[in-house]
């Protein structure tokens, strides 16, 4: 009996380490499934490959992070569409007729990340550009904004910044702390929390001198179909010139 | 008709808005009365109202929502603030119209004690005449008792495509701890 019992519960203890390991491995397997979800169907028609890629990041939820280096993702329309795909196929459909530029997913983030192949170095240095503390409460506008003001806090410590940011009493408002992270882990979590995508413009060839205006933006489904997406391939002012 | 054609102009399909004021509009109506003894009889009426054309004029504070120290990066400090607003016509009265387009333009004057070189703006999509406005200002100048003054004009599209309205200019006033609107 007594080594019946053993073989019994040996047994068990074996099927409990089969379902224990099946379970382990459906953990780790299902967040690669939420954050490159299968589409059921996209869909463009002579669309701009940069239009594309925000569709698929409004449409679905997606977060994208978009690196212009040049004018072609703003002046090239495709046609693509596919049933059933991962949406990082799709981005990857998408810009397969760019010359350039490529795709990847993230680690860890798992943010569908396009760049040029050969990015600038002060496109790399901005991107690296570390914050120790982010610390945010706001609509989209504000998440980016407040990052904005940290960015500009980091190149030219001496210079203030204020803002104004019109709102809707209904928008929705996320709450990020981040520490020590790079400017892109901080936009690709950004593009988490709304899902959405960021859209960093071609830089000019150093950081010393960069105006004013924001050279990212951050657009959710809310947003719709920006007015003007050329300007989003259009290179970053520095400060002072028109 | 209307009784001033130069403020409102009434069709058959509609209202429309030419100048700033009231006038009264007139309307035609024949229906068939039935009176006793089932004879009908076709009457007309012509029923009157008043129509009073408003503009995008201003906006005014409804309420502050918050307010405190901004989230700076380390090195810098400041303050934020988040009021609820809401555009207004020529009389004051609020335009509950949702769908309301706001951009705005925000000019840095003197005195700028906070050294700021810089004010980001936003866009808003009202809720009936409301929006929110979320001030703030980051500067290495603060803490401090310095301040920055800014002129902050809002423009309204409305919902049907007129516009842009420029609404009445807000005088901006930043300091490390405070930040008001036309004094408020």
């Amino acid at each position: 009996m007594i080594r019946y019992d053993t073989r019994c519960a040996m047994r068990l203890l074996a099927i409990l380490t089969v379902v224990c390991i099946n379970h382990t491995a459906t953990a780790q397997i299902a967040p690669r499934s939420e954050t490159n979800p299968v589409v059921s169907s996209f869909s463009v028609s002579g669309t701009r490959s940069i239009q594309a890629l925000l569709q698929l990041a409004q449409s679905e939820g997606i977060p994208i992070g978009i690196v212009v280096g040049d004018d072609q993702l703003c002046s090239m329309e495709i046609s693509y569409s596919a049933q059933n795909a991962p949406a990082l196929q799709i981005a990857e459909g998408i810009i397969s007729s760019l010359r350039g530029y490529r795709v990847r997913m993230e680690q860890p983030s798992q943010v569908i990340v396009v760049t040029p192949v050969n990015m600038t170095v002060a496109t790399q240095e901005f991107l690296s550009l570390m914050d120790d503390r982010y610390m945010v409460r706001g609509n989209t506008q504000t998440l980016a904004t407040m990052l904005w003001v940290h960015i500009r806090a980091i190149l030219y410590p001496d210079q203030g910044t204020a803002g104004s940011i019109l709102g809707s009493p209904d928008d929705a408002v996320s709450e990020l702390d981040l520490k020590n992270a790079s400017v892109e882990r901080i936009l690709n979590r950004i593009a988490i929390r709304v899902k959405g995508a960021w859209v960093l413009r071609p830089l000019p060839t150093t950081l010393s001198n960069l105006g004013p205006q924001r050279p990212f933006h951050l657009f959710t489904k809310a947003d719709g179909t920006p007015s003007n997406i050329t300007d989003l391939c259009s290179r970053v002012p520095e400060s002072g010139s028109n | 008709m209307t009784t001033n054609p130069s403020i409102a102009q009434m069709t058959s399909s509609g209202v429309k808005g030419l100048a700033v004021g009231s006038t009264t509009g007139e309307g035609e109506s024949e229906f068939l009365w039935v009176g006793a003894g089932n004879n009908c009889v076709l009457r007309q009426v012509t029923p009157t109202a008043p129509i009073n054309v408003v503009v995008p004029t201003a906006s005014r504070i409804v309420n502050p929502i918050s307010s405190g120290p901004a989230s700076c990066k380390s090195g810098q400090s400041g303050w934020t603030r988040k009021i609820l607003k809401a555009v207004t016509d020529q009389n004051g009265s609020d335009i509950v119209l949702s769908g309301q387009l706001l951009d705005e333009t925000v000019t840095i004057t003197t005195p700028n004690q906070l050294n700021l070189v810089d004010v980001t703006t936003g866009t808003a999509v009202t809720d009936g005449a409301n929006f929110t406005d979320t001030f703030f200002a980051c500067s290495a100048k603060c803490p401090g008792t310095g301040q920055t003054d800014a002129s902050q004009t809002i423009t309204d599209m409305l919902p049907s495509g007129a516009g842009p309205y420029n609404l009445s200019p807000n005088v901006l006033v930043y300091k490390c701890s405070s930040i008001t609107v036309n004094g408020n």
